[in-house]
């Protein structure tokens, strides 16, 4: 039989007005759960060359990976302390929504109905990709507006087919096309050349080029026509978490436009330029902002190295797929990444 | 008085051909002349001298007989063997004391690392900080990219910058060349940056245009001309692009492998088809700018 003395009820009273107080703005409960747990749940792809697959020890590597180690590398302190989940198209987005991963890293388009109707939010642009063209290096073609009368194939229903119909028609050019089923079938048709152009986003193209008989004898052509800014996202509803993944992810882009490479960290952190030395800590309480240290970009950054690092050891000049920077360049090198400045 | 002239000879004579020792000896002959020797004495050490030359060639067809017995065992040919022994060396001598005397060949590089350049489809380490080695002058390494890694070979790239087209844009740190064009892309080379050239300056503008340049090292006499300028094998290659700095040039190659890498001397090289392409392209005054 409960007794309800009236010190246990001030007590309750008490206990519950300290809960009310005391939520975090935002509902910030993400960062205490990974804290308390010790490790990251990061949601990736199932085997993509240079964003997301395991080696043959099973370690994960890629672009994708790379992103989540360094987040858990600037909130936990360590990066290997992360638990990957691969996940497939249909159970991306649910795994996030129910909180079984805190992350989502799977290459996946920001577009406005992901973030309006499926409860969450991208927490900016880690690769603009798109979609591209490759052709076979003999045709002479070094650009997409000399395509007319090509015959390029295509996925039915796939909305590369909409976009390719669009871009024919927008420069006034003829478009053949030749229909298939999958990306294989694609690949197969190109190669018996029954079709002259693959398209495909960008990335998949380099990937695809490294399957076909003589990889440096096509070409990817220069023009990226359709708008596909992958980045991570997580879940509506908690602005602390969303803060830190998205600054984790700004600092790694700050760093490569600051100089700030794993090889000269130790340089960085006695430096006098002001930008720099607000990035790695020395100056400002930004970490502490954030609900971090302020040696958090610092951690990152010895974890996986700055934007461009990460970028050429996966999918650029030190992995097979030889993506160039294209769009993915800093905005002070030809591309178009931009961080807004930690400040 | 007597002096041993087959000894002093056969040291002097060790390792010369047939017409270096017939300058030793005309100059032992010299020697005897000049002497304030008396006729009698001065003919007998010619004597003397006449007999040491004689036994020293003698060993030396008889050494080149046995050779020749041998190689022709290998080779079983009735070709003779002396114009080609001869040749070999001789090549062999000229290139080895060019590379040594023009101080072509580096010498004290930390870690001169063998470029492990493969199959084309592998991946570079593009902007690391090892200096590779060149090919020796008058050897011809290839004028083509066709060994090079995907992304060193001459591609058109999404690029944009405030740089106006037509120029050129050189990144060092990533070792690529872009010839900007318009609609945000670019023509993309890759290249090779000398030490010499990797800091400094980022301005410039093409002042002279040149085909098959010749080349001198600094240090070097500037009237000699060198065995392998202005051909296949020259180590500024097919053509070079001069800016207005003295020694910051845009130069071909004889050696494609050190595309990508850093090298030891010249400047920003490329491999001698990409300079040809990008000399068609390029005029005088053209912009060159150095992003980093």
């Amino acid at each position: 039989m409960l007794k309800f003395t009236s010190r246990s009820v001030v007590l309750a009273a008490a206990i519950i007005a300290v809960l009310i107080t005391n939520t975090p703005p935002g509902n910030a409960q993400t960062l205490k759960a990974i804290q308390v747990r010790g490790t990251l749940n990061c949601g990736v792809g199932q085997g993509l060359l240079g964003f997301s697959s395991q080696d043959d020890q099973n370690n994960w590597t890629g672009l994708d990976v790379d992103i989540c180690r360094a987040i858990a590398a600037s909130v936990i302190g360590d990066p290997a302390k992360v638990t990957f989940t691969p996940l497939d198209a249909a159970t991306r987005f649910p795994a996030l929504q129910s909180g079984k991963i805190d992350v989502l890293s799977r290459n996946s388009t920001w577009t406005m109905s992901r973030e309006t109707s499926l409860g969450l939010m991208f927490a900016g642009v880690a690769y603009y990709d798109g979609q591209g063209f490759l052709v076979r290096r003999e045709s002479g073609v070094d650009t997409a507006l000399q395509l007319s009368g090509k015959t390029v194939c295509t996925q039915t229903g796939t909305t590369s087919e909409l976009n390719l119909v669009d871009y024919f028609r927008a420069n006034d050019m003829s478009l053949k096309t030749l229909a298939v089923g999958t990306a294989e079938e694609s690949r197969k048709a190109y190669e018996d050349r029954k079709c002259d152009v693959l398209t495909s986003d960008v990335s998949q193209l380099y990937a695809e080029r490294l399957k076909l008989a003589k990889p440096n004898s096509h070409v990817i052509l220069p023009e990226v026509i359709s708008k596909e800014p992958l980045g991570p996202a997580v879940r509506q509803g908690d602005d602390q978490w969303f803060n830190l993944v998205k600054w984790t992810l700004y600092a790694l882009i700050n760093a490569e436009e600051l100089g700030v490479k794993s090889a000269n960290i130790d340089d960085a952190l006695k430096s006098s330029d002001p930008n720099v030395r607000r990035l790695v800590g020395i100056e400002g309480e930004f970490g502490q902002q954030l609900g971090l240290s302020n040696d958090w970009a610092v951690r990152a950054l010895r974890a996986t190295g700055n934007y461009g690092e990460i970028y050429e050891r996966n999918v650029g000049t030190q992995s097979p797929l030889s993506i160039p920077r294209g769009l993915n360049a800093l905005w002070t090198k030809g591309g178009i990444q931009y961080a807004p400045p930690v400040r | 008085m007597d002096v041993d002239y087959y000894s002093l000879l056969t040291k002097a004579v060790e390792g010369k051909d047939a017409s270096a020792r017939d300058e030793i000896y005309r100059d032992a002959y010299g020697l005897i002349r000049k002497s304030r020797l008396t006729r009698e004495a001065a003919a007998s050490h010619a004597a003397a001298l006449e007999d040491a030359i004689r036994r020293i060639e003698d060993q030396f067809v008889a050494d080149g007989a046995r050779s020749a017995a041998e190689i022709n065992e290998v080779l079983s040919t009735n070709r003779s063997w002396k114009p080609i022994a001869y040749g070999t060396a001789a090549l062999v001598a000229v290139i080895a004391a060019a590379a040594s005397l023009y101080g072509y060949v580096p010498s004290k590089v930390p870690g001169v690392a063998r470029t492990g350049v493969t199959a084309s489809s592998k991946a570079v380490r593009v902007g690391d900080d090892v200096v590779v080695a060149d090919l020796k002058p008058g050897v011809d390494g290839g004028s083509t990219g066709e060994g090079l890694p995907f992304a060193l070979q001459r591609q058109v790239v999404f690029y944009r910058t405030t740089v106006v087209p037509g120029s050129i844009v050189i990144d060092r740190e990533n070792r690529f060349l872009y010839l900007i064009d318009s609609n945000n892309s670019a023509r993309r080379y890759g290249i090779g940056v000398a030490q010499e050239c990797l800091r400094g300056g980022s301005f410039f503008h093409i002042i002279n245009k040149m085909e098959w340049p010749d080349w001198k090292t600094s240090g070097a006499s500037t009237d000699a001309p060198l065995a392998s300028a202005g051909q296949p094998g020259s180590p500024l290659g097919a053509r070079a692009l001069l800016l207005d700095k003295p020694g910051v040039l845009i130069h071909g190659t004889n050696s494609p492998k050190t595309i990508g890498h850093l090298v030891a001397s010249g400047c920003i090289r490329l491999v001698n088809e990409d300079v040809e392409d990008l000399y068609r392209r390029v005029s005088l005054e053209t912009r060159v700018v150095f992003v980093s």
